[in-house]
């Protein structure tokens, strides 16, 4: 239908297989032969240097020029994109005139068959486009300039105005809950985790360091201590049987250790008679101030009865007590506003601080410092401590905006197998051909 | 009357069972799994969801009987927060965007090429702007979060390109981080600087919210094992999305044109192709921007207003702050600086311009460079490392902590304590209250530049000795009298010298020998109040009380030698 040159008349393309090599040379005499049909496509696209439909914007409206309205008319109504493109196209105008260069007339069938394929394109390309916009609708999202009042208001108010007459109740708001954490989104470190701190700074910096290093040292001390009551000789086991363990694994590796060893290796020590048992639990010695939960009952019992004994004697002089006890009525309700406070308080600290979710708890993260040697002489050279992208995690589960996960090793229940399935097997081999 | 007519007009009397966790918290909150049963959404997928619409997990405050009498740790949610999430059309794009990836998978496996291509470029694609728009209905709320979104923008602009980002995300947040420096610079927004050891903390005061935000170092960025990146990534696509808008509006409110464009003609011939001009000469923050009419931007930036009539409580605070604020605009007005090599090029123009000084660098060092080393008018040349002899007249060199201490000063300080190679005086961090107190009889040593003492280190040796503090532990409760007796009269030395010190008149002595006294007496002070650390508690009461009282008598034996004194030069 197009041809390639309108200046130069086409070549008769000779219809040869290349399968031949003597084929080939004869087709090889006019190169133009050689070069594989051109299809329309690549035709177009040279000539107009890429083809494009252009849909235009889905809301506006083109307005069709007087001709193009009536072809639209003459044609037919397919969909209107299509049948603005197809008469927005002229490309027959510079084919040269005569009976096969005219449009074929389509008939119905055939128009339905061709626009639907075409119109599906031209929609899905248009929706493409409109999800791939390079930017949004509009920059201005807070829309700095006032706006009219505009219909989708009014609709809105009427809309509620209506529901409020029929149910005689405001419409729900969307709640919109926001963090209610009072903890800065970028927490500035301390004063004395500046690279060229004051001395007053950094003493009090590294004092924090101390305390926290001190805790956490009274906590393995106290574990250890609460290890040993309970199960006494334990607590130094895994050392001892570490320092074992080296020993055993290290004998023989010196010459100076074999030397003075003799052939004989017995240990006289062993016994192997009688299996070794472990050493029965030590119920007896139990730390003092516990007693049995029969002494506990009985001690309960006459604690009770006394109590007892005492209520009915102070009902007998109550009479004689009523200033004292509306004081002691003071006192209570007073102890009851203060621990009400004290509970209202303990609760707007629960809401603003770190919630707790999930497993693990938020574990405030250690603050970095740097010891007085390691302080640099200047920006330079100094070198930075810590991690802002760990900071950054850690701001946000402090704000309960991530919950604090822990990294678990993955590991495979069974071993992997790599397959393929039968189907794609056989076509896979066909393609890679 | 009939039984069964006093049984229909008698109120019924038998109520129907009470089922428990059928009403309440029971009801209110729903966990995770049972979320991503009901929004059919695969857990990348829900946090992602979840991240974007700033639905947050919630504690309850009784797990049991949200849990139906367990107590398994599990992560809630609010039901009507699911509900609402399932509104969302980004949902369904998740959901395209899963069966995409099936398709393309499926292509790649048989080997059909073209097809993964053409999924490639159709590859379904989602807008943030209506979310922005519902998470934040006005300007203000937006502001209010800005501290979040631009600490992660500048954390992704730094990362390399093997982290497993993608380069366009890291760009983006590069461009627009970038923008957001040159609006604080055309605004004249800077209000403090805090150089630390984990990154640089800025404060910028944007439509009257103070915002902070840090910058890391220039150095290599570690490895965090427990960060996970595509969580932060969420965040970063939410957030950049965001900048853009935020950026857009400050822009028009200062009457720039967005996307900036550079006011002048750039030369990228030594630096970049033409196409990378834009981009590294804005990063370069020395270049004016296009107003929205054309032409060069103005620089008037909006002065904070007086109000002298506030009778408020904080009125003479925050006119104070004003005032700061307005000497912070101006500070560098009509000085010109030169940064050399070693110094942190970026955030030193950032902080210069934004206080109205000018800045150049060496050409050598990048694009953006105005005027050369040579340019007689150059007041600062900001140095970073020992110089030599080759010193130009008529400039300071100066440390590029000068600059920060003077922005958060709001005045220019004495050049001579930051000339290059003597240890600077100490950098206070801004955002800390430094009260007056701090300077009590003693404490001297405290104000006197830590520095002095990275000459002469603390003794390790010193340190490690056990001190007799802890030798007190194994004596009796009559002996630790004495034995804080003796910490206190060993370390006493050091605390008549430091009161003499503060008597003696400042004698004229060369610089090299007064630093050597004072290093030794800022020693023997680091040593002592180490060795107080280490007290135990039941003798840090005693050892106090026996520091006050000798510190009271020597403030009264000082006051009557000075009224002594005084009756001897009148007399």
């Amino acid at each position: 239908l197009f041809q390639a040159d309108p200046a130069k008349p086409a070549a008769k393309r000779l219809r040869l297989s290349r399968n031949k090599k003597k084929t080939w040379r004869k087709l090889s005499r006019d190169v133009d032969n050689l070069l594989p049909e051109q299809t329309t496509a690549e035709l177009i696209r040279r000539r107009s240097g890429g083809f494009f439909i252009d849909v235009g914007e889905p809301g506006q409206r083109r307005r069709q020029s007087r001709q193009q309205q009536q072809q639209a008319k003459v044609e037919g109504s397919g969909s209107s994109a299509t049948s603005r493109i197809l008469s927005g196209l002229r490309c027959h105008e510079s084919l040269p005139s005569g009976a096969a260069s005219a449009p074929v007339a389509e008939s119905k069938r055939q128009k339905k068959f061709n626009s639907r394929p075409l119109d599906r394109l031209v929609k899905h390309a248009a929706a493409a486009d409109q999800d791939k916009a390079a930017g949004p609708q509009t920059m201005d999202l807070w829309g700095s300039d006032p706006k009219p009042e505009s219909s989708a208001d009014t609709d809105i108010k009427d809309l509620v105005l209506h529901q409020m007459r029929c149910t005689r109740q405001a419409p729900v708001k969307r709640r919109f809950r926001t963090g209610t954490s009072s903890a800065p989104a970028c927490p500035v470190p301390q004063p004395g985790a500046s690279y060229n701190p004051s001395l007053a700074d950094h003493e009090a910096m590294l004092a924090a360091a101390t305390q926290s290093e001190l805790v956490k040292e009274s906590r393995a001390k106290r574990l250890h201590g609460q290890m040993e009551r309970h199960f006494p000789g334990t607590a130094g086991a895994a050392a001892a049987l570490a320092a074992a363990n080296d020993k055993e694994m290290a004998a023989g590796l010196f010459e100076s250790d074999s030397e003075g060893e003799g052939d004989d290796i017995v240990d006289k020590e062993v016994d192997d008679s009688t299996p070794s048992e472990p050493p029965p639990v030590a119920k007896s010695d139990q730390p003092a101030g516990r007693t049995s939960s029969k002494q506990n009952a009985e001690v309960r019992r006459q604690r009770a009865q006394a109590a007892e004994l005492k209520r009915r004697k102070r009902q007998s002089v109550d009479l004689d007590r009523l200033t004292e006890l509306s004081r002691q009525v003071g006192r209570s309700l007073a102890a009851g506003d203060r621990q009400r406070q004290a509970r209202l308080a303990k609760r707007r600290e629960r809401a603003s601080g770190t919630k707790r979710l999930g497993r693990h708890r938020f574990e405030e993260p250690e603050a970095e410092f740097k010891l007085a040697d390691e302080l640099a002489p200047s920006l330079r050279q100094l070198r930075p401590e810590g991690d802002l992208f760990v900071d950054a995690v850690k701001s946000y589960q402090r704000r309960s905006m991530l919950e604090p996960r822990s990294r678990t090793a993955w590991r495979r229940k069974y071993p992997h197998k790599r397959y393929r399935k039968k189907g794609l097997e056989a076509s896979a081999d066909g393609e890679a051909k | 009357t009939c039984p069964a007519a006093s049984l229909q007009s008698a109120p019924s009397k038998m109520t129907k069972m009470k089922k428990k966790f059928t009403r309440g918290e029971a009801t209110t909150f729903i966990s995770r799994k049972q979320a991503l049963k009901r929004l059919q959404l695969s857990l990348n997928d829900f946090r992602r969801l979840c991240i974007l619409k700033g639905v947050y997990p919630q504690e309850p405050v009784n797990r049991r009987r949200v849990n139906k009498g367990s107590s398994t740790p599990k992560v809630y949610y609010h039901l009507k927060d699911i509900q609402f999430l399932g509104h969302e059309r980004v949902m369904q794009k998740l959901r395209d965007i899963k069966a995409h990836l099936k398709k393309a998978k499926r292509a790649k496996e048989r080997g059909e090429m073209h097809t993964v291509d053409r999924l490639q470029r159709n590859f379904p694609a989602y807008t943030l702007d209506h979310i922005i728009r519902e998470r934040y209905p006005a300007f203000e709320d937006a502001v209010r979060d800005l501290d979040d979104c631009l600490c992660l923008c500048f954390l992704f602009s730094r990362l390399p390109k093997e982290r497993g980002v993608p380069v366009e995300q890291i760009r983006l947040s590069a461009r627009l981080t970038v923008q957001f420096l040159h609006w604080v610079i055309a605004a004249r927004a800077l209000r403090k600087v805090f150089v630390s050891i984990k990154g640089y903390y800025f404060e910028a005061d944007v439509n009257g919210v103070s915002v902070v935000w840090s910058v890391p170092h220039q150095l290599g960025l570690h490895d965090p094992a427990d960060v996970d990146f595509k969580i932060l990534r969420t965040f970063n696509e939410f957030y950049t999305t965001m900048l853009g808008f935020v950026n857009y509006r400050l822009y028009s409110s200062l009457g720039l044109a967005y996307p900036p464009a550079l006011a002048n003609e750039v030369d990228p011939s030594d630096y970049c192709q033409t196409g990378e001009a834009h981009e590294e000469f804005m990063a370069s923050l020395n270049q004016p921007l296009l107003s929205r009419r054309g032409g060069e931007a103005e620089g008037n930036p909006a002065e904070p207003d007086d109000f002298p009539d506030e009778e408020a409580e904080g009125a003479e605070a925050a006119s104070a702050a004003r005032r700061k604020a307005r000497a912070q605009q101006r500070l560098f007005n009509g000085c010109r600086f030169f940064l050399n090599r070693e110094t942190p090029r970026q955030i030193l123009c950032f902080v210069i311009r934004s206080c109205g000084g000018e800045v150049s660098w060496s050409p050598l060092s990048g694009p953006g460079s105005r005027y050369p080393e040579s340019d007689q008018r150059v007041t600062h040349q900001i140095v970073d490392r020992p110089l030599g002899d080759s010193r130009l007249s008529g400039r300071a060199y100066v440390q590029p902590q000068w600059v920060f201490d003077c922005v958060n000063s709001g005045s220019l300080l004495p050049t001579g304590d930051y000339a290059p190679g003597l240890p600077p005086p100490p950098h206070l961090s801004p955002f800390a209250a430094y009260s007056a107190d701090d300077a009590d009889g003693g404490d001297e040593a405290a104000q006197l530049p830590y520095s002095a003492t990275r000459s002469a280190p603390p003794d390790p040796v010193e340190l490690r000795r056990p001190s007799a503090a802890a030798e007190l532990e194994e004596e009796d409760d009559d002996e630790a009298e004495d034995a804080a007796k003796r910490e206190a009269a060993a370390a006493d030395a050091a605390q008549v010298g430091k009161q003499q010190k503060k008597q003696k008149k400042p004698s004229v002595v060369a610089e090299g020998t007064q630093r050597r006294t004072q290093d030794a007496k800022q020693a023997a002070a680091e040593e002592r109040r180490l060795r107080e650390m280490m007290l135990p508690k039941k003798h840090k009461q005693l050892y106090k009380k026996m520091v006050f009282s000798r510190k009271r008598q020597a403030r009264e034996s000082a006051q009557l030698a000075e009224k002594k004194q005084k009756r001897q030069r009148t007399a």
